[in-house]
This record gives C-alpha cells, sequence and structure tokens, in this order.
C-alpha cells in the first residue's frame, strides 16, 4: 500500500518537470513495479496488457468518432451556418451578439465534445463579428471563452466518455447526465450577458426579416439535426453511444460532401488525419493511465484515502467540498483527459464510500475541470483565444474571470442538486 | 518517410474502424449480423492508436505539463531537461514494446472468436511496432540535440 501511494508522488513529480503525462504514468507504474517485486520481476507483459486491454474497448470508440464529427463540421462550413442562423435568431436583442455566441456554441456543442475545437471554430467568426459590431474586447472574448466551455458538458462530451470507461458506469447516462447541467451553463451566460447588455449599453442588430431567418434556418437545419441524430438515437435505444457517433460521422461526412460541397476527398482525408492523431494522443494516455489504475485497486490505495477522509470527517458534504477545491485546483495545472484518467480510478471508490452517485460526481468532476481550460496555466481554451483574439494573454485571463465565476456558480448548484444531472437518465432508462 | 507511413496507416485505420461501425449498424437493421464488425473495429482502434503515437511522437506532440519548461530562461538547463524527458520516454517505450514483443509471441496461436483469419498476438503486435519505431525517432531526437548543442558552441 505504501509503494502505491509512493508511486503517486513519483507521479506528481515526472508530470511536475513536463514528461509527457502518458509517459509519467507508465514509468511511475515501472517505479512501483521495480521497488514492490524487484528489478528481475517486472511483469512488463501485465503492463502491455493493461495498456492494451485500456485502449481495447468499443465503448472507447466513441472518442476518436466525436473527434472526427467536430472536426468535419468545422472544416464543412457547418459553424458559419450555425452562427448565421442564430445571429439572425437573438442577434436584434440588446447586446444580441453575446446572446448569439453562447447559442452558436451551445448548438455547436451538440456536435462538437471539445472545448478547444469550439473555441478554435466558433471562437474566430464570434469575436470578430463582435468586434465589428462594436463590443468592446473585453466582452467579446469573455463570453467566447465562457460559451466555449459548453462544448465538452453537452453530449457528445470526450470527458463523459472517458469517465464513463474509467469509473465503469454506463457511457449513456454520462452523456444524458451533461445535458441539463450544459443547457444550464448556457442560461447563466445569456443572463449575464443580457444584465451586461442593459448596463453597459451594449448595441443591438437589425432583424433581418422572417424570409432572411427561415432561410438561414433551412442553411443551418443539416448541423442542427446533428445532435437529435445523437441524442435521439440513444434516448431511444436505436443504437448505442459509440454507433450514434459513427451514424453522426456519417451525417457529418453526407453533409460537408453532398449538401455543403465544402469537402472534397482531400479534404476529407485531412480531417482524417487530424482526427486520428488527437484520439492516438488522448488515447495512449488512457492507455497507459490503465496500468495506474490497475495497481492503485491491487494496493487499494482508494480505499485507503477513503478510510483516512472517513478519520478526517464522515460528513459527504464537507468530503464533496474538499474534493471539489481539490479538482478545481488540479484543473488549473492538468488537462481534462490527463486529470480525469488519473483521478477517476482514485476518487470514485471514495466518493461511493460516502454514498454519493458515480454519474452525479462524474458530471461535478468533469465541469469542474473543464473550468480548468479557461484558467491560467494550462487553459488550453485561453491559449486559442489569445491566439484568435491577439491580445495579451493576462487580458484574456482577466476578460473571461466573470464568466467562469458564474460557470463555477453552476456546478455549484448541480452539485447540490444531483437530480439536475441525474433525471435525464434515470427517465429514459 | 517514417512519419508520412504512420500518418498514412493510422488514417487508414481510422477509415476502417470508422466503416466497420457503420456496416454494424446498417446490417443490423436489414437483418444481416456482422459478428465480426466490433472485434475488428476494436482491433483497427488499437492500431489506429499506436501508428498514431509514432506520428505524435515524432511531432513531440504529447501531452504534458509545460509550466517549468516554459518557466525556464536558460536554454542549456532546457536542452538539459528536453534530454531528460526524451531518455525517460525512452526507457518506457523499450519496456512497452519488450512486454509487446512477449506477449505477441505467446498469443499469436490464439485465434480471434469472430475472426477466424486473425489472432490475439495482432493486438500486441501494434504496440510492439508503435512503441519501437516510436523509441527509434527518440533516440534520433536525442541525438539531434546534443547536434544543436554541439553547433551553438561551436558558434560561441
Amino acid at each position: 500500500m505504501i509503494q502505491g501511494l509512493f508511486m503517486l508522488g513519483y507521479l506528481v513529480i515526472l508530470l511536475a518537470i513536463g514528461l509527457g503525462a502518458a509517459f509519467a504514468m507508465g514509468l511511475a507504474s515501472l517505479i512501483y513495479f521495480g521497488a514492490a517485486r524487484g528489478i528481475d520481476n517486472i511483469p512488463f507483459e501485465i503492463m502491455v496488457q493493461r495498456v492494451v486491454s485500456g485502449i481495447d474497448s468499443f465503448t472507447l470508440l466513441a472518442i476518436p468518432l466525436f473527434i472526427f464529427v467536430g472536426h468535419l463540421m468545422n472544416e464543412s462550413g457547418a459553424t458559419t451556418r450555425l452562427f448565421s442562423f442564430a445571429n439572425n435568431l437573438v442577434g436584434p436583442m440588446r447586446g444580441g451578439l453575446a446572446q448569439v455566441n453562447v447559442l452558436a456554441s451551445m448548438l455547436f456543442a451538440g456536435m462538437s465534445g471539445s472545448g478547444t475545437a469550439d473555441a478554435a471554430g466558433l471562437g474566430n467568426i464570434e469575436i470578430r463579428a463582435m468586434r465589428d459590431a462594436g463590443y468592446d474586447d473585453r466582452t467579446a472574448i469573455g463570453i467566447t471563452v465562457g460559451s466555449s466551455l459548453i462544448g465538452p458538458i453537452i453530449p457528445p462530451s470526450i470527458p463523459a466518455i472517458l469517465y464513463a470507461i474509467l469509473a465503469g458506469v454506463s457511457a449513456t447516462d454520462m452523456l444524458l447526465a451533461g445535458l441539463i447541467p450544459g443547457l444550464l451553463m448556457a442560461l447563466v451566460l445569456m443572463l449575464m450577458s443580457a444584465y451586461y447588455a442593459r448596463k453597459y449599453n451594449q448595441p443591438r442588430g437589425i432583424f433581418p426579416g422572417f424570409a432572411k431567418l427561415w432561410s438561414s434556418f433551412v442553411a443551418a437545419f443539416g448541423a442542427l439535426l446533428t445532435p437529435i441524430i445523437l441524442l435521439g438515437g440513444i434516448m431511444f435505444g436505436i443504437f448505442t453511444a459509440t454507433e450514434a457517433a459513427a451514424v453522426a460521422g456519417l451525417w457529418a461526412f453526407f453533409l460537408a460532401t453532398m449538401v455543403y460541397r465544402s469537402m472534397g476527398l482531400i479534404g476529407i482525408i485531412s480531417v482524417l488525419r487530424r482526427s486520428a492523431y488527437d484520439s492516438a494522443a488522448i488515447m495512449f494516455i488512457l492507455g497507459c493511465s490503465a496500468i495506474l489504475a490497475w495497481i492503485l485497486t491491487r494496493a487499494q490505495v482508494p480505499m485507503t484515502i477513503a478510510n483516512w477522509l472517513i478519520g478526517l470527517s464522515d460528513n459527504p458534504i464537507f468530503i464533496m467540498v474538499l474534493v471539489m477545491i481539490f479538482l478545481l485546483i488540479i484543473g488549473c495545472f492538468m488537462s481534462v483527459a490527463v486529470a480525469i484518467n488519473i483521478l477517476t480510478p482514485i476518487l470514485v471508490p471514495i466518493m461511493i464510500v460516502y454514498g454519493l452517485d458515480p454519474v452525479h460526481f462524474g458530471i461535478v468532476m468533469i465541469m469542474l475541470l473543464v473550468i480548468g481550460e479557461a484558467t491560467p496555466p494550462f487553459g488550453m481554451v485561453l491559449y486559442v483565444i489569445t491566439n484568435i483574439s491577439k491580445r495579451p494573454f493576462e487580458f484574456v485571463v482577466m476578460a473571461s474571470f466573470p464568466y467562469i465565476v458564474a460557470i463555477l456558480g453552476v456546478v455549484i448548484i448541480i452539485a447540490i442538486f444531483p437530480q439536475l444531472a441525474l433525471w435525464l437518465p434515470n427517465a429514459v432508462r | 518517410m517514417l512519419t508520412e507511413v504512420s500518418d498514412a496507416l493510422a488514417t487508414f485505420a481510422f477509415a476502417g474502424f470508422l466503416c466497420a461501425i457503420i456496416a454494424q449498424v446498417a446490417y443490423r437493421y436489414i437483418g444481416i449480423s456482422m459478428v465480426w464488425s466490433e472485434e475488428l473495429a476494436r482491433l483497427l482502434n488499437v492500431y489506429m492508436v499506436f501508428f498514431g503515437v509514432i506520428l505524435v511522437t515524432a511531432r513531440r506532440g504529447h501531452l504534458k505539463i509545460d509550466v517549468l519548461e516554459r518557466s525556464i530562461t536558460s536554454p542549456l538547463f532546457l536542452r538539459t531537461l528536453r534530454i531528460v524527458h526524451l531518455l525517460l520516454a525512452l526507457v518506457f517505450l523499450l519496456c512497452l514494446a519488450y512486454g509487446a514483443y512477449l506477449l505477441t509471441l505467446s498469443s499469436w496461436g490464439h485465434r480471434l472468436a469472430t475472426m477466424a483469419w486473425a489472432n490475439h498476438g495482432m493486438f500486441y503486435l501494434a504496440p510492439l511496432i508503435g512503441s519501437l519505431l516510436s523509441a527509434a525517432l527518440i533516440v534520433l531526437q536525442i541525438v539531434e540535440e546534443f547536434t544543436s548543442a554541439r553547433a551553438e558552441e561551436g558558434l560561441c
């Protein structure tokens, strides 16, 4: 057991010196085996078996497919169509472009499972449009960063699939549990934007007329069907999460090549290449984390930490608050995928001991870690928006701060009211 | 050359498992059972990951926490840190390759449940190829670090 705790120490050191997360997890496990069994008895076969079994899962195939759908939607021009439709719908309100920003991100979140993809795809269009309409950079950048965080929460969600596999819960439950929290995030950001619009007398757009609104809806209709295919297919039991992701991939391919006619064979191959690269980077970490999870379980590390925490307090609310603060801090330093891989096998057994629902905890955990995408020093969304907006990193951080605090408020609400996450999966089951 | 081939194979594997899953859904609704499609998709996914890892290694794209790297201003210290990272990664990849070699040999005779032409060893052949070729790339990157350090010393 002590060796298991030491292994976590080696892992922290290796991660802190900047070694690739997959290598850090693999090496920490290797050192553990060396220390526990002796250098001559390191079970190399078990290590490889764990890595392959960590990757070899049908449910897991949803991750590369969600990445593929996100890239394809970005490249095919679906994002521009979604933005145009959202602009015609809510643009005429005071501060309408801030509302457009949130609505477009929410719609895009129904096809992409990543905040970075949202920031890179829609962020550019959103910031440019807001600047042209006379919005100050603080509002344009802040709301763009905030709305990008909806992407990994609303299904399809890559972190939800990762968590489901590592925590041993249903991927369908995890995907559905993210829908209401994601919509709540969007609602809070919209309310906040409406408040700022009045306070700072932000501009309003001109209503383009029902004919133009209708034509923009028709243009975006194909893209808007993607989340319906995904969620409808899963909710009505037509396909599994992985099959739904593949069908959504086929639909996105059909839109890009046949309907929008914006991509040819070369464009599709380029999207496939990027998707394979991104998927390999994430899934290699997942494979290496499987060795770590195996050791942690065998060494009973989570149970030891749980017993220690019970000694500290048997109040689940206190423990939940403690873990939430810990996750918020960790999220600042680790990417969502890495943190989920490392922490899920440790934290989930502890939460179960305290009687918390693993699906509810998973959504809270993902939301807290996703906030880290927009906090320094490791926030990928911040770097993407800094690059797009050409403003200093510090400015982007400060502009995003109020929106991040609002999202944190939503996480606290979800933590207090588990039914907000659990109602939908329970209703569908 | 190595990265181009890995890129092509990872892309092919990706496209392959996408088609296998879509075929599974399509055939189910026309009443034909494709029992092998799930196993094929999983096998291709393992190959996609390990061919992709070669590419990620070549582009030094492994996800990491780079706070320390970004805070270091001394080029010498930075290069030393990079070499340490590469050496540590090399050790892990070689261990992975050795384990994969042993498993590939021991499980080569065991046929897969739904694909008679394939065997369990094929699942472990992917990490063997992926980690060996990634290790080779890391050796080249280490040599590159030393060569550029010498060139800079020569300029000084």
